[in-house]
């Protein structure tokens, strides 16, 4: 093992993840290696199916690799949940409807076994940090889905992790709530210096998120290239009026046609 | 806490979509409800009467609304308000219904977490429970009345029995629709087995609970009413209809009396229940049952 500072971050070596099936067996990961350095912003971008929310979820403890090795900020997956270095985003905002937004960002806390009264303070800063203060006693189905994945991502940062694993967190969004909460996000991850793996199928909002693009091919799921997006941070509105942004833009959706290329 | 707390924040308030004023709205539907079921009664009340009319049938074997409804104002052979006697009686049988109630549900929660939390368990013990329910009551009650006596552990147990199935089922159903990524949620928490219970499942399932529950208070009232049938009970309703049966040649309205007190009984039962959803779960008490 490398010095604490070389393995902090997500690291991934040679990973691979094969799915037994009465239909057969499907390879979702094959060789994959990633590093995503601390504090940095790191997008998958793939066909649906190339096995990059298989990735995430590898990160994330919910799946066991088959091969290789995996750390987050240095642990294995499972250590790192135990030492909460991780918060998960996932496609849906999962909120528990019987829960007001308060009580759904308290629940990790909750778990934790934090008391009440900290866990509602800590809750409510994170709700103020998303935008949303004035809401904590409103219940979910009171909220548009913008606003319930808003939540969700206070949740996620209650614990105060040092990585963010997204899923596709926007996927169900309207193009302009999405716009908006990209904006949103790039204020979030300024202030909050965390490191984020991000997985989307929309090229711009990798282009305008990330400091790195991994393109994914699938079947076997492979990262077939590494993009580095050097847009300056930090990134608004204006960001996706640059012609660097464009270029990127262009650049990715070149590597997503090959990746598609080498599927098919 | 309203929306003009907004007033700062165009942008939140176009993503707020309208709130509805769900207290105003569910107290005209409660009113609404009840005027449904007083019309009701009143329907049910014009039909007995238009049956009886068309078919000519006598007063001893349809007596006339008004003419049942006059007897609980009469008086028993102890000198006794008839309304009163079936009130007392009926609060034996309701004293017996929610023990049994409370046991059944008890045990119901229980084996429907556990039929949730195995399949093993489901598969095994699913087709036993089902089979147990399908034995007729009133075969098996005499039997139960010789091994445990008139008293209130019969009653208990056959009121157990009923009560227990329907919350067994809507648990076990309950749990198992939680969906998958809530308990992914709580696993990248590393919530316990326990922990998912209780802040997870068991919320999310308390709906269909309630719907098994208000199931189960209305076979509550029936089953302490056909524990108290087999001879020896000294009151309950279930006596009463026995006695009033032996008494039906020279006295009809009795009867449908006590099985008029024994509907009111189970009404009162099943609409407890709902009272306890109504603030147990707030919102979600009304509407979608997941």
């Amino acid at each position: 093992m490398a010095g604490e500072s070389e393995t902090l971050g997500l690291h991934a070596a040679k990973l691979g993840k094969r799915f037994s099936s009465k239909g057969g067996d499907v390879q979702a990961l094959e060789e994959v290696d990633l590093e995503v350095k601390q504090g940095g912003f790191m997008s998958i971008i793939g066909p649906s199916g190339c096995g990059k929310s298989t990735l995430l979820r590898a990160f994330s403890d919910l799946v066991e690799p088959s091969t290789g090795e995996i750390s987050v900020n240095g642990k294995m997956p499972a250590e790192a949940r135990a030492a909460r270095e991780f918060g998960v985003v996932f496609q849906s905002p999962n909120l528990l409807p019987w829960r007001t937004v308060l009580r759904n960002v308290t629940l990790p806390l909750q778990v934790m076994g934090v008391d009440r009264p900290t866990r509602n303070q800590t809750a409510l800063e994170m709700l103020e940090l998303v935008g949303l203060g004035s809401f904590a006693r409103h219940h979910p189905w009171q909220l548009s889905g913008g606003m319930q994945q808003r939540v969700a991502i206070a949740r996620a940062l209650s614990t105060n992790p040092s990585v963010l694993l997204m899923d596709e967190p926007f996927g169900a969004l309207d193009e302009i709530t999405r716009d908006r909460l990209n904006l949103e996000l790039m204020r979030i991850w300024g202030q909050l210096s965390a490191t984020i793996l991000f997985i989307t199928h929309s090229i711009t909002e990798a282009v305008f998120l990330s400091s790195q693009i991994a393109v994914m091919s699938s079947r076997p799921g492979r990262i077939t290239e590494l993009i580095n997006v050097d847009l300056p941070y930090p990134r608004n509105a204006e960001t996706r009026d640059m012609p660097e942004f464009y270029e990127l833009v262009i650049e990715v959706r070149r590597a997503l046609v090959e990746a598609s290329a080498i599927t098919s | 806490m309203s929306n003009t707390d907004l007033g700062s924040d165009p942008v939140l308030a176009e993503e707020l979509e309208n709130v509805p004023n769900p207290i105003g709205e569910r107290l005209w539907a409660g009113i609404r409800q009840i005027l449904v079921a007083i019309l009701l009664l009143v329907i049910a009340a014009t039909l007995w009467e238009l049956a009886k009319l068309i078919t000519g049938t006598g007063d001893r074997t349809m007596p006339h609304v008004w003419d049942i409804l006059s007897f609980l104002g009469s008086t028993t052979s102890q000198n006794e308000n008839y309304s009163w006697f079936l009130v007392k009686n009926a609060w034996s049988t309701a004293k017996a219904s929610l023990i049994g109630l409370l046991v059944g549900t008890a045990f119901g929660l229980a084996t429907g977490v556990s039929i949730s939390r195995s399949k093993f368990v489901g598969n095994g013990l699913m087709p036993l429970i089902v089979a147990a329910q399908a034995v007729p009551i009133v075969a098996i009650a005499p039997a139960l009345v010789l091994w445990l006596g008139t008293g209130g552990v019969t009653k208990t147990v056959i009121t157990t029995y009923l009560t227990f199935f329907p919350v067994t089922v809507a648990t076990a159903r309950g749990i198992q629709s939680v969906p998958q990524e809530s308990h992914e949620l709580l696993r990248t928490y590393g919530a316990s087995k326990r922990t998912s219970l209780r802040i997870l499942e068991i919320p999310f399932a308390s709906p269909l609970i309630f719907v098994g529950l208000e199931t189960a208070a209305a076979f509550s009232v029936v089953g302490a009413i056909v524990a108290e049938l087999p001879f020896g009970s000294k009151e309950g309703l279930g006596v009463v209809i026995l006695t009033s049966w032996q008494f039906y040649i020279t006295e009809p309205r009795a009867l449908y009396c006590v099985a008029l007190t024994s509907c009111v009984l189970g009404a009162i039962f099943v609409l407890s229940v709902r009272l306890v959803a109504y603030f147990a779960l707030g919102p979600r008490s009304q509407g979608e049952v997941l």
